[in-house]
């Protein structure tokens, strides 16, 4: 009986880990993918996205750690070094290779969001 | 470096809890699915340690999951007589009134000197004097000789012999284990009173253990071979 209660103990705590781990990574995701879009369209449309691009930095920076008990690490580093190689670039990229960021930006989150989310896929 | 001690240290306390709720067996006592799930629980929680960039959640929610299943693989074993034999097969009965089932041992796949080497490691060296020999689970040959190969006991030739008596370490190091004086119902009095008998005192008790009709044995430290 006991060995029984242990067991749904850890169950239990198995459960919520990953409903609480998978609601964080796919919030964050949202919201970075959110940013970056806000930012390309900024962008494109000939306003200063800076302010997007900053939020977007504060926002992943601040949500690393949580990130990274759940998301490889590499992958959330990769997409740190994206957003900072947007910020501390030098002068202002053109709009090709600001693009070309954002899309990768944008391409590492979908990923990661992919990997978090429970597929036949990931099983096989 | 810091990460990979702190890593270690976190699927070490996890590996131990794990193992730990899955209960005690020994490697060669273990059941197919527990050999398994001890093999995978330590291949599991070294990927994290040889990956940095992998969560450590990965390997602790892994343990968590194989430790579930091993629970309820030995729970559905005790209640249901049809799972166990399906997870763990069944024992084979070699040797039945003193012949050997050579169609048993082809089931099992074992040779003669297969059979021989495990009756060897029962002390049996001749097979006439073999009445049973069943092989079980987990590979172990248990041997029931025939009434005429067996050692006399007190039974046989009707001697009286004390009832068997537990004793318990009741000195452990110079220190006084409180739970085995309480299994005994004794109490610190008693053992004190053991102590001045054998003409000790606690601090140079290596070990002493005591059985409930106060029968006292003791090793003092320092004491060598």
């Amino acid at each position: 009986m006991k060995r029984l209660i242990a067991a749904g103990i850890l169950l239990l705590a198995v459960l919520v880990i990953n409903c609480c781990g998978t609601r964080q990574v796919l919030r964050t995701c949202n919201a970075a993918a959110a940013l970056a879009e806000q930012a390309q369209e900024e962008e494109t449309g000939g306003q200063d996205c800076t302010d997007s691009l900053s939020r977007l930095q504060i926002l992943w920076r601040d949500r690393s750690i949580p990130l990274s008990l759940f998301v490889n690490h590499e992958w959330v580093n990769e997409v740190q070094i994206e957003i900072d190689s947007l910020l501390y670039g030098g002068d202002t990229p053109g709009h090709e290779v600001f693009t070309e960021h954002l899309n990768t930006i944008k391409i590492l989150i979908s990923q990661i969001e992919e990997n978090t989310k429970f597929s036949l896929k990931s099983i096989c | 470096m810091n990460v990979t001690i702190a890593r270690t240290v976190i699927l070490y306390l996890f590996v131990i809890l794990g193992i730990r709720l899955m209960g005690k067996r020994q490697i060669g006592d273990m059941q197919p699915n527990e050999l398994v799930i001890t093999l995978l629980i330590s291949e599991i929680a070294a990927i994290p340690l040889q990956d940095p960039a992998r969560p450590v959640l990965d390997g602790v929610i892994a343990i968590f999951v194989l430790v579930i299943l091993e629970i309820l693989m030995s729970v559905l074993t005790m209640k249901s007589l049809w799972f166990k034999k399906l997870m763990n097969g069944k024992s084979a009965v070699i040797i039945q009134n003193g012949v050997i089932d050579q169609k048993a041992m082809r089931d099992v796949r074992m040779t003669v000197l297969d059979l021989m080497e495990l009756l060897r490691g029962q002390n049996v060296f001749d097979l006439s004097t073999v009445a049973f020999a069943v092989l079980e689970v987990n590979g172990d040959l248990s041997v029931l000789l025939k009434s005429s190969e067996k050692a006399l006991t007190a039974g046989d030739v009707n001697a009286q012999k004390d009832p068997a008596e537990l004793p318990l370490p009741v000195v452990s190091d110079g220190r006084i284990v409180k739970e085995n004086l309480s299994a005994l119902k004794l109490n610190e009095e008693d053992l004190r009173d053991a102590l001045k008998n054998e003409d000790v005192s606690l601090d140079e008790v290596f070990i002493m253990t005591m059985d409930q009709n106060r029968h006292t044995k003791t090793i003092r430290k320092g004491t060598n071979p």
